[in-house]
């Protein structure tokens, strides 16, 4: 059976679109809080409207595979984008944004605990793949952080150097910036060759699990890409002490090492959490297109849903993909707000 | 002529703005003095309407500024502010053409007026008119800046601590060459400073604020002889008020004929100030100064205890 | 130094002019190969349709990223702020390879979920080099230019517009470079270019052919920062050079 779709033509997509429209005019209208929860309720109505209705469209059938149509999309869209607009109106801060996400995953997982979404699509393709979800999270999170480890350590060298010695930094940060400009399909796959020909001649690594084709070479292009924000980010942030902090400190008698480790480095680290930050979002969309060249994650979902026109399972891949880089960056951001040395953010 | 009527302005729960009601009559070269946050800044911007009054209305020359299209109205203001607010990506000339061709002058008169005020200016045109502003001192500059503010004879020029950023020397400098171009233009100006040396080298007319509210405003000795209250007394600062009604006194209005002055006396011209009588006194040790007419003739003789009439 | 840029364009074009002639070098490098040679379509008419993928992307994104980022930093304009804030944020979150994929189902297998995903990615870096570059200009400027009795368009053609063009051009670099990298991976959707032959080779399990399309896509990025850097007016203005370190080309990548 082809996957139906519970569309705009329906009787349903009404049912939808008011409640979205309606939440985005209370997001304007109401008071900003009041708002956040009424987006947030009405999300969640929205969701159990889908699960109800696709258990009724499904009827006894368990091969049919429904989900919502772009009616359904637009307006959780539209919800998510109201949300976000009500808690920036109500000046939450991160937070605030983290508690009312949390809010909003926990109802979620509710639901999908009770049973309320089975019969979606999605939902459906999740349960038949269990294991297979597992695989690719666990792998996911391996191949990012596998690349984001090494590129912390080399990037915050390459960063120090370019603070330190501001001549070779230039060419330092001029090589990393060059590399970005290598589209990552390209490098990936430029990788692939080098890489299976070392393998070839060095069994020892070829043992190690190194081959062409595999994890290799996405771990090390990714890598390669994390290194220029890390950088720039170490270099800012030894830079962000005011002069005058620095210049008082070693007025009081502070050993170098003392202004590094006492006033450069706390001041900064706020700039390096930043960069962090950046990297390590960029690293979990990067590692996506590694399953190109073979390497795991959800990629690999998402590529195999490509190839059998299966929908749900494109989404499966995808949705895991920028929830985990969002929930990474709403962490950071938080750890960076705790630790900025503003005395707004200390209250 | 300049008339705020109960103008009110309040920034979210700040007030800025407490009913303010003042007159700057024409040709005055008046000045908004007070402390940081007194509302003085907000009161100059009401008047080309950078600033929207809650309540109350501005009038310029008897006509309410909200009457025309912001853009004309501000048009005819000169405005000067501290930053300078060059546009970086002009020169000199452009920057100073900037409202005549708004007003779309011919380009052949907007050339001749630029020449013309950087010659008012003491700035060479042939040296400056090509330069671009990152290429300027500071004083050099904010020049650029008042001939930019006069480059379509506005009937009125505003200016908003507009020496606050120069050093001392450069500053006194361009003081002097505003009283001079106020002398030489007759327009009003009403300046805004929380520098009293700075309103009393220029102003005829000051107006104290504090709090959003006029304080007291008249000529300046009016404010040195009679403060309306105490804020008005500690802004002008209780151990210089003596020396300040100095300054403004003519020395010749405290001479005597004099008769035989011995030729020790120290010499200064008819039309120094007190202040400059007193200065030549304790400088040479004397007890009186010998005024000078312009042909160097002895025009009368100021004593120490003259000065207690000043 | 404006020479220098140009430095990458000849290197494509030779690539572009060598490649077809190599067959004999990719059959000594990779024996295994029954086709050393990627032929089933001419690597030049591949970078066309790459270029035109760039080109008819880059124009909407251009305008939607200057527009949106002009409305944005318009006073009042608070929610179109937050508005494109959060767009930027969820961007950033999703990689191109994901809306390329999701957009399949909605929009068919070709160029069309390449367009969508290179239109959005594109808009992005542009987008944050305009309220950026913006906000940078200098208040007492925009004092300056409202108390001279400019209307508001005139404030921004005159005075915001020249004085944000530089980061805004370096924003466009950045966006075509991106472009170019975004346009690759829309061939595993079946958009025609130079991705094609790196997707046809990791299938067919040819690695001459992924080596030759990975080179020319990287060649061709290189091509178009050069190119782009050639063409950017180099601080005509002297001393303006704001937002200079909020926007330099590549501190605003996106994943791709």
């Amino acid at each position: 059976m082809p996957p139906r779709l519970i569309g705009p033509g329906e009787a349903e997509a009404l049912a939808f679109l008011i409640p979205a429209a309606l939440a985005a005019l209370a997001a304007t209208a109401l008071p900003a809080r009041l708002a956040v929860l009424a987006c947030a309720g009405a999300l969640c109505a929205l969701l159990g409207a889908l699960g109800d209705a696709a258990a009724r469209l499904a009827g006894s059938s368990e091969a049919a595979r429904l989900g919502p149509a772009a009616g359904g999309w637009i307006a959780i869209g539209a919800l998510l984008l109201a949300a976000r607009l009500a808690t920036g109106r109500a000046a939450m801060g991160a937070r605030g944004r983290a508690v009312v996400a949390i809010g909003i995953a926990a109802a979620l997982g509710a639901m999908l605990a009770l049973g309320l979404l089975d019969n979606l699509g999605l939902v459906r393709e999740a349960a038949a793949r269990g294991p297979e979800l597992r695989v690719a999270f666990a792998g996911h999170l391996q191949l990012v952080a596998a690349a984001l480890l090494p590129a912390l350590a080399v990037g915050a060298a390459c960063g120090a150097i370019a603070f330190a010695a501001p001549r070779a930094g230039t060419s330092v940060m001029g090589l990393l910036a060059a590399l970005q400009v290598i589209p990552a399909m390209a490098l990936f796959a430029l990788l692939i060759e080098p890489l299976a020909a070392l393998g070839r001649a060095v069994p020892l690594l070829r043992e190690a699990g190194l081959r062409g084709i595999g994890a290799a070479p996405a771990v090390i292009g990714v890598f390669l890409y994390l290194l220029l924000p890390i950088a720039a980010a170490m270099r800012a942030a030894l830079g962000a002490a005011p002069g005058a902090a620095v210049d008082a400190a070693r007025g009081l008698g502070f050993a170098p090492a003392q202004v590094l480790w006492r006033v450069r480095l706390p001041l900064g680290a706020p700039v390096l959490l930043g960069g962090l930050r950046v990297a390590a979002v960029q690293a979990v969309g990067l590692v996506t297109l590694g399953a190109l060249v073979g390497a795991g994650g959800f990629g690999v979902l998402m590529f195999q849903g490509l190839g059998q026109f299966a929908p749900d399972l494109i989404l499966l891949g995808a949705l895991p993909v920028a929830a985990l880089a969002l929930m990474l960056d709403a962490v950071l951001r938080g750890l960076e707000d705790g630790l900025s040395p503003t005395p707004e953010a200390a209250r | 002529m300049i008339r705020f009527e109960g103008v009110s302005k309040a920034f979210g729960a700040t007030p800025a703005l407490d009913g303010l009601d003042l007159t700057v009559p024409e040709a005055a070269f008046a000045v908004l003095l007070g402390g940081s946050g007194a509302g003085k800044s907000t009161a100059l911007r009401t008047i080309n309407r950078l600033v929207e009054p809650d309540a109350g209305r501005v009038l310029l020359r008897e006509r309410d500024v909200a009457s025309e299209p912001a853009p004309a109205l501000r048009r005819r203001i000169g405005y000067v502010i501290q930053g300078i607010g060059l546009f970086p990506h002009w020169t000199v000339a452009r920057n100073i053409g900037a409202v005549p061709r708004l007003l779309g002058w011919p380009a052949a008169r907007i050339a001749a007026r630029v020449d013309e005020l950087l010659a008012l200016l003491r700035l060479d045109p042939d040296a400056y008119r090509d330069r671009l502003p990152a290429q300027l001192s500071g004083g050099q500059a904010q020049r650029v800046g008042v001939a930019r503010a006069l480059a379509a004879d506005p009937d009125i020029l505003l200016m908003d601590e507009p020496f606050g950023a120069l050093d001392a020397v450069t500053r006194q400098a361009l003081q002097q060459e505003m009283a001079r171009l106020h002398a030489a233009t007759g327009k009003t100006i009403l300046l805004v400073t929380h520098d009293v040396e700075e309103a009393f080298a220029l102003a005829t007319r000051i107006a104290v604020m504090a709090d959003g509210r006029l304080l007291q405003e008249g000529p300046p000795r009016e404010l040195l002889d009679a403060p309306a209250d105490p804020r008005v007394r500690d802004l002008l600062d209780g151990g210089a008020i003596g020396m300040r009604r100095l300054a403004l006194s003519q020395a010749a209005t405290l001479a005597s004929p004099g008769g035989e002055a011995p030729p020790s006396l120290p010499r200064i011209p008819r039309t120094a100030t007190a202040r400059d009588a007193l200065e030549a006194m304790l400088a040479a040790r004397a007890e009186a100064v010998l005024l000078l007419d312009e042909s160097g003739a002895p025009a009368g003789v100021v004593a120490l205890r003259d000065l207690l009439r000043a | 130094m404006r020479l220098a840029a140009l430095l990458p364009v000849l290197l494509f074009a030779a690539a572009l002019a060598v490649l077809p002639l190599t067959a004999p070098v990719f059959a000594a490098l990779f024996p295994d190969v029954a086709e050393p040679l990627y032929r089933r379509e001419s690597f030049l008419s591949l970078t066309l349709s790459h270029g035109g993928l760039v080109l008819v992307s880059l124009l909407p994104a251009a305008a939607i990223g200057i527009g949106l980022g002009i409305a944005a930093t318009r006073p009042g304009a608070r929610e179109v702020r937050e508005v494109a804030d959060g767009l930027v944020g969820f961007a950033q979150a999703v990689p191109p390879v994901a809306v390329i994929a999701i957009a399949v189902p909605a929009v068919g297998f070709g160029a069309a979920p390449a367009l969508l995903a290179l239109v959005c990615y594109a808009t992005l870096p542009v987008l944050r080099a305009t309220t950026a570059a913006l906000a940078t200009v200098p208040p007492d400027v925009l004092d300056a230019a409202r108390g001279a009795g400019m209307t508001p368009r005139q404030v921004l053609v005159q005075v915001e517009l020249p004085l944000a063009a530089p980061p805004i051009l370096a924003g466009l670099r950045v966006a075509a470079v991106l472009a170019v990298a975004t346009a690759a991976v829309g061939a595993v959707a079946g958009a025609t270019c130079l991705g094609t032959p790196i997707i046809a080779g990791l299938v067919n399990g040819n690695p001459a052919w992924v080596v030759q399309g990975a080179v020319l896509t990287g060649l061709m990025a290189f091509a178009v920062d050069g190119l782009l850097a050639a063409l950017a007016p180099r601080d005509q203005a002297g001393p303006v050079s704001i937002g200079s370190a909020a926007s330099r080309p590549h501190s605003s990548r996106l994943p791709s």
